[in-house]
Formats: C-alpha cells, sequence, structure tokens
C-alpha cells in the first residue's frame, strides 16, 4: 500500500518536472517575490492546506455564491470569460474567451471561447453554457444574490423587477421575459452579449464566479448537484471530495487547457475560527493564516513570524453611512452638510487604525480604497483636522439653529458581537469629546440591524464594501447613484457623471470622469470614512509562487495553479 | 414499571407539541430573515421577498407550522435555508455522530474521575486528599469550557506539539476536546458524589456496618455509594443530554464538525427548520434521559416503587 502511494507520487512529480521542462517557467508571475521557477527542488508532498471557513461554503452553485468560503473555492475550480494580471488589469489569459470585440456604439460584446476547452468531466464548454448561466442568474426564481451586476443585459431589468413584483408573475411571463435576453450563441465558440446601454465597466462583469459557464445537464442532476461526486469544473482545479463542516479537497483538473496546476491537491479545512486558524499555523496544520488583531503585535515582535508576514491592501472599505432620508419617519441632525463634514473630520482614523486596529489598514478619506488600479490616494478626503471640525461644527448648530453642541444627540447603529464595538466605542468618544455632541450606540443582533437598515436607520450606520470586481462602477454607481444608495442619498449631478464614464470606452478616459465623482460624494458626505481593509496574513515559507492581489477573496486564490512547495523541512 | 414507562413515553407526544409551538412562535416572533448573508452586503428586499415566496415564508405563521408538522410526519425535517441544497436531516445525519462520539466520551470520563474524586473527599473530609478534591471541583465549576478549550491547545498544542489544534479525525484529535468539554461534568459528578457520601456517612445502618466488622471497601461500595448514588444519577441525565447534543464552544474551538454549533448559528442565521429540528432533538433526549433516570432509581433504590 505505502509502496503503491509512494510510487504514485514519484510518478506524477516526474510528469510534473518534465511538463516543466517544456513549458518554461511555470509561475509566471510572481509578485510576492519569492518565487522562482521549480525545479528539482520541490517537496514530494505538493499539498497545499488552507483554512476555509468557520461553517460549511454555504454553497459552491456559482450562481448563487456570496461568501468568502465559496468564492476561494469558486475562484479554482470555475473560471469565467476573462481573468486578471496580478497588477488586476483585465486579460484573455487565464479566462475562457480567446479573445472579445465590442461593437462601435459599444452595445454589443462578441467574446470568442478558446478552442479545444472542456469541463472536468470531458464535456466542451460551450457559448450555450454561458447564455443558460447567465440567464439561470437573473431567473427570478434562481433568486441569486448577485442578479444585478448582469442588470445592463438586454431585458435583464425587466426581469430583475420581476423578483420584486408585487403579484409574482407565473413561470410562463418569466420564461417569455428571459427569452428576451441579449444573451447569444452563435456558434459553440461565439458567445453574443447585448447590452441596453454601452457599459464599459461590463467586460469586469465578465471576470465574476456568477459569470462562469454551466452546463444545463450539470443542474439537472438535482438539489446535490453541487457534492463533489457531481460537481463540473471548468477552472484549473476540480473538486475532489466534500466532507460537509470538515474538508474540501480540490486536485487540478485534467482538462484545464492551461498549463496544469504545480500543487497535486489543496485541502481546505473547514470549521475552525480565525483564532483558531492563527493557531493551526503555529502548530503547522495550516500553511496560511490571517493574523488575528489581537496577535498583530505579538507576530510584529517574533522575528521569526514577522518574516513570514504577507501584507497588503485589500479593496474594502469601512464606513458610517449618514441616514440622511426624511421620508423614513424621523428629522435627523445629520441631514446637515456642514455636521457631516465635522463628524468626518473628528474621527481620528489614524488612532483608531494604531490603537483599536492593531495597524492594519490604512485611514480612508474617500470611499475608492487605495490599491484599485487607477486610484492614487487623491488626499481630498475629509481626514481627521479638529479645527476644520469645529469651524464645521459652528455652522452647522447655527443652520439647525442650535445653541450648543449638547444639543445634538445622535444614534450609532452597529452589529452586536462582531468586533466592531471597539470601533465605535472609539469614534463615541471621538465624537462626545472633540465636537462635544451626544453619541449612542445601539448594538443590534445581525439579523436585526439589517432589518433596522432596511427600515429606519440609526442617524449613522456602520457598514462596509467589497469590491466584486475590480473597477469603479462597482464603487461609485453600484453604492451611491440615485438608484443604489441607502440612507436617501441622491446626487443627480454624479449621477450624470456616471453614466458619462459608463459609455466612455477606454480606462484611462473613464479614471478622470470617476475621479470628479469621487470628488462629489467626498464633499456630499453620505458616509464618514473610516478605514481601508489591509492585509496582515502569514504563510509558511515553503509556499513558493503565491501571488496575491488586493482583489483576492482570499490570500492568493486567483492564482493557485501557479502556486508550490518547496522542501518543507528546508523552510 | 411496563405501564410506567409507556405512560411516560406517551407523555413525550404533548411535551414536543408544546415545545415545538414555543419555538416556532419565538424564533418566527424575533426580527430577521434567514437568507441574509453572513458579509456585509444586505441583499436586495427583491431577492429577499422571492425567497421567502420560494420557501413558503410569507403564508401566516399558522400555515407554516402546520405545514411544517406534515412535513415532520413523513419524516422530513424541510430545507436549510442557510444552506443551499442540504436538507435538515442531512446536516443533522452528517453532524451528529461526532457530536454522539465527543459527549459520550466527556461523560464517561466526568463519571471515571468525577465519582472516585467525590468518594475519596468525602472519605477523607477536611484533610489533604479532600481539599485537593475541592480544589479541583471548583476549577472545573468556575473555569469556562472556552477558556480551559483555548488553554490546553496553547499549552498541549501550540506549545508542546503533542496534539493538533482542531479537526475530527482520529484519538489524538479526541483528547483536547473531551478534556475540556468533560471539565465541568468532572467537578459536578465529584460535588454530588461528596455531598451525598458524607449524608450517608452519618446514617444508622453504615455505623451498624462498621460496627459488625465489615471491611471498609464493602461498607463504602455496598452500603454507602448506592444510596448515595440517587442525587448523583439525578444529574447524569441531563448531563449526557447536554453532552451528547453538543457545546457550541468546544465544538468551535476545535473545529470539530458536530451538531452544537448549529445550535447557536441556527439561531443567529434565523435557519427555522434547524432550529426547530435541534430544539426538539434537545427536548427529546431530555425527556428520555429524565426517564431513564427515573427508572434508575427504582433499580438503585428498591425503595422507590412506580405504580
Amino acid at each position: 500500500m505505502w509502496r503503491r502511494t509512494s510510487l504514485g507520487v514519484i510518478t506524477s512529480l516526474a510528469l510534473v518536472l518534465a511538463a516543466c521542462g517544456e513549458g518554461g517557467s511555470p509561475s509566471a508571475a510572481p509578485a510576492s517575490g519569492q518565487s522562482a521557477a521549480p525545479t528539482q527542488d520541490m517537496d514530494p508532498d505538493q499539498t497545499l492546506v488552507l483554512a476555509s471557513g468557520a461553517t460549511d461554503p454555504p454553497t459552491l452553485d456559482p450562481n448563487l455564491a456570496q461568501d468568502t468560503s465559496s468564492v476561494q473555492v469558486l475562484s479554482s475550480v470555475q473560471r469565467p470569460l476573462l481573468w486578471f494580471t496580478p497588477e488586476l488589469e483585465l486579460t484573455t489569459e487565464g479566462g475562457l474567451a480567446e479573445s472579445y470585440e465590442i461593437s462601435p456604439d459599444g452595445q454589443t460584446i462578441t467574446f470568442t471561447l478558446r478552442e479545444g476547452i472542456a469541463y472536468s468531466n470531458g464535456d466542451p464548454i460551450v457559448a450555450e453554457d454561458f447564455v443558460f448561466s447567465w440567464r439561470r442568474a437573473l431567473d427570478p426564481r434562481t433568486a441569486a444574490p448577485y442578479a444585478y451586476v448582469l442588470a445592463d443585459v438586454v431585458g435583464a431589468g425587466d426581469v430583475l423587477d420581476m423578483a420584486g413584483a408585487e403579484d409574482p408573475p407565473g413561470d410562463n411571463a418569466i420564461e417569455e421575459a428571459l427569452d428576451g435576453l441579449g444573451l447569444s450563441a452563435v456558434d459553440e465558440r461565439t458567445f453574443e452579449v447585448s447590452l441596453s446601454r454601452p457599459a464599459a465597466y461590463f467586460l469586469f462583469v465578465a471576470t465574476i464566479w456568477i459569470t462562469v459557464p454551466i452546463q444545463e445537464s450539470w443542474v439537472e442532476i438535482g438539489e446535490d448537484f453541487t457534492e463533489a461526486e457531481n460537481y463540473v469544473s471548468s477552472g484549473p482545479f476540480m473538486l475532489e471530495t466534500w466532507a460537509h463542516d470538515e474538508e474540501i479537497t480540490l486536485v487540478p483538473n485534467p482538462n484545464w487547457y492551461g498549463e496544469a496546476p504545480l500543487l497535486e491537491t489543496i485541502r481546505l479545512t473547514i470549521g475552525a475560527d480565525p483564532d483558531g486558524v492563527y493557531r493551526q499555523y503555529q502548530n503547522g496544520e495550516v500553511d496560511i493564516s490571517a493574523v488575528p488583531g489581537a496577535n498583530a503585535e505579538q507576530v510584529r515582535n517574533d522575528p521569526e513570524l514577522s518574516a513570514q508576514a504577507v501584507t497588503g491592501d485589500v479593496l474594502c472599505t469601512y464606513y458610517l453611512g449618514f441616514d440622511q432620508d426624511p421620508d423614513d419617519g424621523d428629522e435627523s441632525p445629520v441631514q446637515n452638510q456642514a455636521l457631516r463634514h465635522a463628524i468626518s473630520q473628528a474621527i481620528d482614523t489614524q488612532g483608531l487604525i494604531d490603537t483599536v486596529r492593531q495597524g492594519i489598514g490604512r485611514p480612508a478619506d474617500s470611499f475608492i480604497p487605495v490599491g484599485m488600479p487607477g486610484h492614487e490616494d487623491y488626499g481630498f478626503g475629509l481626514g481627521y483636522d479638529l479645527d476644520a471640525a469645529q469651524t464645521n461644527l459652528e455652522t452647522a448648530l447655527q443652520e439647525l439653529e442650535l445653541d450648543s453642541a449638547s444639543d445634538i444627540s445622535l444614534t450609532l447603529g452597529v452589529n452586536a458581537d462582531a468586533g466592531h464595538e471597539p470601533i465605535m466605542e472609539f469614534i463615541q468618544a471621538n465624537l462626545q469629546q472633540d465636537l462635544g455632541i451626544n453619541v449612542e450606540i445601539e448594538a443590534q443582533e445581525w439579523s436585526v440591524y439589517l432589518q433596522t437598515l432596511a427600515e429606519n436607520p440609526q442617524d449613522m450606520y456602520r457598514l462596509g464594501w467589497c469590491a466584486d470586481y475590480p473597477h469603479p462602477n462597482n464603487w461609485l454607481y453600484d453604492v451611491w447613484s440615485c438608484d443604489t444608495a441607502r440612507g436617501g442619498y441622491c446626487n443627480e449631478e454624479m449621477d450624470e457623471i456616471l453614466a458619462q464614464a459608463q459609455i466612455t470606452p477606454e480606462l484611462e478616459d473613464q479614471l478622470p470622469l470617476y475621479e470628479q465623482a469621487q470628488q462629489m460624494l467626498v464633499e456630499d458626505a453620505p458616509a464618514a470614512w473610516i478605514y481601508w481593509y489591509g492585509r496582515f496574513t502569514l504563510v509558511k515559507p515553503y509556499v513558493q509562487g503565491l501571488v496575491p492581489t488586493a482583489a483576492d477573496s482570499s490570500l492568493g486564490d486567483m492564482f493557485m495553479d501557479q502556486v508550490w512547495i518547496s522542501p518543507r523541512d528546508e523552510a | 414499571m411496563t405501564t410506567y414507562i409507556i405512560r411516560r413515553v406517551a407523555w413525550l407526544i404533548p411535551v414536543v407539541f408544546v415545545v415545538s409551538v414555543i419555538t416556532f412562535l419565538l424564533m418566527h416572533a424575533a426580527p430577521g430573515t434567514p437568507f441574509q448573508p453572513v458579509s456585509d452586503r444586505p441583499l436586495p428586499p427583491a431577492v429577499i421577498e422571492r425567497l421567502e415566496e420560494q420557501f413558503g415564508l410569507n403564508e401566516p405563521i399558522y400555515i407554516q407550522y402546520v405545514n411544517w408538522v406534515g412535513n415532520i410526519l413523513q419524516g422530513d425535517l424541510g430545507p436549510s435555508y442557510r444552506i443551499r441544497g442540504r436538507g435538515v436531516s442531512d446536516i443533522i445525519a452528517d453532524n451528529m455522530w461526532a457530536s454522539v462520539q465527543l459527549g459520550t466520551m466527556s461523560f464517561a470520563l466526568a463519571v471515571i474521575l468525577g465519582i472516585p474524586l467525590g468518594v475519596i473527599a468525602a472519605l477523607r473530609q477536611n484533610k489533604w486528599p479532600d481539599y485537593l478534591s475541592t480544589f479541583i471541583s471548583v476549577i472545573g465549576i468556575a473555569t469556562p469550557s472556552f477558556v480551559l478549550a483555548v488553554l490546553l491547545v496553547l499549552i498541549f498544542s501550540v506549545t508542546l506539539h503533542w496534539f493538533p489544534t482542531s479537526g475530527w479525525r482520529g484519538p489524538e484529535y479526541w483528547v483536547l476536546p473531551v478534556v475540556a468539554l468533560s471539565g465541568y461534568g468532572i467537578a459536578q459528578v465529584a460535588r454530588y458524589t461528596r455531598a451525598s457520601m458524607l449524608e450517608v456517612t452519618r446514617r444508622d445502618y453504615v455505623r451498624t456496618a462498621q460496627s459488625k466488622g465489615l471491611k471498609e471497601r464493602s461498607i463504602v461500595t455496598v452500603h454507602m455509594l448506592r444510596n448515595a448514588f440517587i442525587p448523583v444519577v439525578t444529574i447524569l441525565g441531563p448531563l449526557l443530554a447536554g453532552l451528547i447534543t453538543g457545546s457550541f464552544v468546544v465544538e468551535s474551538v476545535f473545529a470539530i464538525p458536530g451538531i452544537g454549533r448549529f445550535f447557536v448559528d441556527a439561531i443567529f442565521q434565523r435557519d427555522y427548520g434547524l432550529i426547530m429540528a435541534v430544539t426538539l432533538l434537545y427536548a427529546v433526549l431530555i425527556a428520555v434521559m429524565n426517564l431513564v433516570v427515573d427508572v434508575a432509581y427504582a433499580w438503585i433504590d428498591p425503595r422507590i416503587r412506580y405504580s
């Protein structure tokens, strides 16, 4: 038994080595700087052990997935039309499309699929599978949480409206509406998308996990089509086992068109919370672990651990929204812009990061985080500035016809028991001590909090936003346009600029427009920007070829096919 | 006796009914929906409405209850609203075994260590074995299991590397969780055993046995322990039920794929079907354990008769 196993390892290692000899450097883009082309110095056991979530990924159905733990798996086992470079530029490299063409009016995108691509079950990947997948994602009966990203497809608006209709439409009406969608498989390799308006950002949508191809026959297997024995993969890896609440294992997909992954197995262990994962890392049970805030100092002071740390930006923004909506039944002082500015400027965001956040992250002064392609820290935001805050407060008091700051009492909403209370208490202390306004924290259990947000939010409410795709549209339009914003915010002038950007073909021409829009957003201050997330993750020294990007849902998950293991005992 | 057991089992039905109605009403009274993600991204209301409709959550609550009972009677515990594509029955079937193993082992450890600890403490009252036993018990009762669990991991996994920090794959994975979970049980069993042993020590029949010149061992096991056992048995039933249905804390710290974490997670996530299932499971277990305890009384103490 033992002999057979070890022979198997040797054979496949030989195959990998042979592949390297022919194909050149397999780890093409070593962004972490620790990678080199693997030759004889590979560990015989090419197994990478990662932590999944504290609970089972809720689903591996690509159309339905929304949680980090689901996306972590999907990034490796499924592939959309387009993919990214490590610098987060769009590319066909690593995607299933060989090329794409945008019509002169900007309203039709034609994707040409690569030749001879196939799923893990051996069936060819055809354009019809994309039509099926996108149609299924939009189908109100699927109730896909992320369906809205496809809203600009011709006919998608009507279908999306059906989901919220007072009288739910019948199956016939739904089918009819779905037949009207601007999606067509011209031939096996040509997938055509018609848009209801020129939407330059739309190519980025073709990188999201919900847009991967899905075979109709796969979904027809029934409820358990996402179980390992039924799972059909289009990515570099495929699902080998899924022991619920225990472990998921991925192995290379033999039908992947690109270079074969170097790892033989990725094990994703389920069940440990972030503290537990960190202990697993210390005991050598997982190869990658985020550093829990409470342990950040310990890691920085430990020469061995700090050498294993990978830091970087993450495309997420933590903010306090202001409830400016006069229609939800209450008048709030935060409808006053000067007061919103005063509050933004009175929050010591750097101090917050240094203390409560243990130095992880960066103070935010606008919504789009640093690390987004084309986004520098503009420095036009309402940073921490107590003098300016005082001036703004005085203006606000005059405009609100109040005598003193102590006449202002605000509620601050937060979801309880998720580690946010210390941050809220820090902000509360800032506002009470430096501005003299009263702030009462309302901590609610998550389900209750979301209901409050939907019905009548607190004066200030905590939320965060992470990129679905690294394009400014996903930040400014998807969160703050009149159609999408919460808290009653609406700036039609900004919306016009955003619409202008959406029909501007080249990214470099769009960026100045987005910058202008963001400037308006910051000035309007529908929220106080608190911090941009940061990464502080430990990686075992023998993990090679890892390519971290700011858009990873978990470290390096977009390029797992390039990772390999150098001898463990030498590391 | 048999009639008594049958009657008690028959009583289970109204008990389960009342528990299910109360749980059903309480969980639906709490605001929120099972369909919200745990990430910072509230779903559009339209999607939630659609999902609630799909799963019948838009119906009046009594209809929902009747539907649920109907499904239960057909052996269908319904879907998990949270975890797509897995039924509640699947989740319980997949996760029950680890909890049963963990619970039974912890129970066994609690009994094996707790009873001798209590007996020794009682026999050597106010001497050092008593103080030692009391010390262990107080620590066991006062230390929350999450402190004990994390402490054990930090010492025996992270520092000494003797055991894995988490998982449930074999004997080496069992040691720390079982010790962590049984800490409270050991202490509780020891305290009860000590107290009731002390009480029987002063009884006339013990003095008689001593004056007859019986060996101490036989006095302790036959005359004292058996009589001292009734209060201890009373707590053993619920203890076993509690240990078997799992511990949220211990299962979370050690990443054990058990049922315990669902008790808490399901409630926070409003996963209605799962809440009902685990609550009823717990209710039935408690009721059955209490029955077992009552039957054990009669076996331990022939003076107790049921009619």
